[in-house]
C-alpha cells in the first residue's frame, strides 16, 4: 500500500467523515471513485416506472448530471410504482420530467437534473456524445433501437431494460467490446412486423381508441425496483471502470464486468435469474458499419 | 420508426442506389439529395395496360414503360423507409397513378405492395423495385385500393386474367370488353 492510500484509509476512519460524508458508505467499496460518479453525465430515456427507479438510484449515488427525456404527463395510474411522482402532480397532469427533477432536488441538491420534454427522435443528437452512459427505460421497441443506434455509433455505453409483470430484462451494449451484440442484432422480421403494424399502408401512425399506439402492460414496483436496480448497477460499473477497460482491455475484478452483449432475464414468478449471450449479427444494420478511418 | 445515424444511413443508401443504377432502373440525373432524404425517378419495364379512351366500352392499350418516383427517408432501412409514388397512367387494381388521363383529378400515386407491408431484415431497394415490376404483370384483384378506378380494374382483371390478356397482346389483338353485361362506365 502506498502512503497516500494509507492516508485515505485513515481518513475513512475519521469519525466526523464517517457520519457526515454523504457517500461514506459507498466509498468503502473497493475500486470506488466518487469523483468519477460526481463528474459523470448519464442520460435516462423514459421516466416511467423503471426510469423513476434508475433516476432515484443515480441521484442518490451522486451522479453529477442526469438528463431525463420524456414528453409524457403524469396520470393517476402511474402512482403505484413511481417513487418520484406524487398525487398532486397527477391531478394537474404535470410533465413527468418536471416532477422528477423537483423530487431529485430534495433527494440530492448537488445533482443537476436536466429535463427534456421531447420525443427521442427530436432531441439534439450531440447530446448522446456528451453522455458517459445512456439508459433506456422505455415501453416501445422503436425508441430503444433509436437510442441503441446512436449510442453505438458514438461509442457510448448503452443499457436497455424491459419489464412485463413479474418478468424483466437488462442488456448492455458497448461498441468498444469486440464481437458483442447490439440491440439491433437481435431484431427479427417479426419485430419489424410488429413495429410496422402500428402504421398503415401509407405510413400514417394508427392510434387505438385511447389514442395510444403502445399497449398497456401489467407492472408492479417490485419488478421495476429489481430491474431498475440492476440497470443502475450497470451504469455504475461503466462509470467506475471504463478507464480501466480502455487501458487494459478488460474489466477490473473489484467492479466486475458489465452485461455487454448479454441479457439478464429475471423471472419473479420462479424467483430466477438467467443470463443469455446475445449473438452478434454480422450483417447488422447498426453495428456492422465501419467508420471511415480519419 | 427508429433511424440510423446519418453517416450509416448515407452509406447504406448510396450502396443501394448504386445497385439500382447498375441495373439501369434509375433515370439519368434524377437523383436529388436533401437534408433528410434522397429522391429519384425509376423506369419500370413490364407489360401493363391503360384505358384507350373515356368511352363506356372499356378498351385497353398495352403499355410497357412506367415511371415511379421514389424517396428514401431517414427511417430507411426500417419499415416505411421507402416512399413510392406511381406516376405514369396505368389501369391496375393495386396502383392509383398520379397521371390519370381520363380523370379530372390527378391520382394519389399509392401502390399496394406486399414487400412493403412484409418488410424484412433482408428487404432492400432492389427487391422493392423488382417487385414493382412484378406487380404490373401480376395484379391482385382480390385486394384493390379503395379508389373507383382501382375497383374497376379489379373487376376487369377478375374477368380477364392477366395470362389471357398477355396472350391476346402477343397475338396483336386489341383488348376490348363489349359484352353488354360487363360494360364499365367511367366517372
Amino acid at each position: 500500500m502506498t502512503s497516500q492510500e494509507e492516508q485515505e484509509d485513515i481518513q475513512l476512519l475519521d469519525k466526523d467523515t464517517v457520519e457526515s460524508d454523504k457517500f461514506d458508505r459507498q466509498k468503502r467499496i473497493q475500486g470506488w471513485d466518487q469523483n468519477k460518479i460526481t463528474n459523470a453525465k448519464v442520460m435516462v430515456i423514459g421516466v416511467g416506472a423503471t426510469g423513476n427507479e434508475v433516476v432515484k438510484n443515480l441521484v442518490l449515488s451522486g451522479v453529477g448530471t442526469v438528463y431525463i427525456i420524456d414528453y409524457d404527463f403524469i396520470e393517476r395510474s402511474n402512482l403505484n410504482r413511481c417513487v418520484l411522482f406524487n398525487s398532486k402532480a397527477a391531478e394537474s397532469n404535470e410533465y413527468k420530467v418536471d416532477v422528477v427533477k423537483e423530487a431529485c432536488e430534495i433527494l440530492n441538491p448537488d445533482v443537476k437534473v436536466v429535463p427534456i420534454k421531447k420525443d427521442l427522435n427530436a432531441i439534439d443528437k450531440n447530446l448522446y456524445k456528451e453522455c458517459d452512459v445512456i439508459c433506456s427505460c422505455l415501453d416501445n421497441i422503436e425508441a430503444r433501437l433509436e437510442a441503441n443506434n446512436y449510442a453505438y455509433y458514438y461509442d457510448v455505453p448503452f443499457i436497455d431494460s424491459g419489464i412485463d409483470e413479474y418478468f424483466g430484462s437488462v442488456q448492455a451494449v458497448y461498441s468498444k467490446v469486440q464481437d458483442s451484440a447490439c440491440l439491433q442484432c437481435g431484431i427479427s422480421d417479426k419485430d419489424l412486423d410488429l413495429m410496422w403494424s402500428k402504421y398503415s399502408c401509407t405510413g400514417q401512425e394508427i392510434k387505438t381508441e385511447d389514442r395510444e399506439s403502445t399497449k398497456k402492460i401489467a407492472t408492479i414496483i417490485t419488478t421495476t425496483a429489481i430491474i431498475g436496480g440492476i440497470q443502475t448497477q450497470q451504469v455504475l460499473k461503466f462509470l467506475l471502470d471504463i478507464d480501466y477497460f480502455k487501458e487494459n482491455g478488460k474489466w477490473s475484478r473489484q467492479i466486475g464486468e458489465p452485461l455487454i452483449g448479454k441479457q439478464l432475464l429475471y423471472n419473479g414468478l420462479m424467483n430466477r435469474f438467467k443470463i443469455i449471450e446475445k449473438l452478434k449479427d454480422p450483417n447488422c444494420w447498426t453495428c456492422s458499419y465501419q467508420k471511415p478511418i480519419s | 420508426m427508429p433511424e440510423l445515424p446519418f453517416e450509416i444511413w448515407k452509406e447504406r443508401v448510396e450502396n443501394e442506389i448504386k445497385i439500382l443504377k447498375n441495373l439501369h432502373f434509375i433515370e439519368n440525373d434524377t437523383i436529388s439529395w436533401h437534408e433528410n432524404n434522397v429522391d429519384f425517378w425509376v423506369n419500370i419495364n413490364s407489360l401493363g395496360f391503360i384505358r384507350k379512351d373515356n368511352t363506356e366500352v372499356l378498351s385497353l392499350l398495352p403499355i410497357k414503360n412506367h415511371r415511379v418516383f421514389i424517396k428514401l427517408n431517414r427511417s430507411f432501412p426500417y419499415p416505411g423507409g421507402i416512399d413510392l409514388s406511381w406516376f405514369s397512367d396505368i389501369f391496375h387494381p393495386n396502383i392509383h397513378p398520379v397521371e390519370l388521363k381520363h380523370s379530372e383529378k390527378p391520382g394519389t400515386g399509392y401502390i399496394c405492395l406486399n414487400v412493403l407491408k412484409q418488410w424484412s431484415r433482408l428487404s432492400d431497394l432492389e427487391s422493392t423495385v423488382k417487385s414493382l415490376q412484378k406487380l404490373v404483370e401480376n395484379p391482385n384483384p382480390d385486394d384493390p385500393l379503395s379508389y373507383d378506378i382501382c375497383t374497376k380494374a379489379a373487376e376487369f382483371f377478375k374477368r380477364n386474367p392477366m395470362e389471357n390478356l398477355r396472350e391476346s397482346f402477343d397475338n396483336g389483338e386489341e383488348i376490348k370488353e363489349e359484352d353488354e353485361d360487363i360494360i364499365i362506365v367511367d366517372d
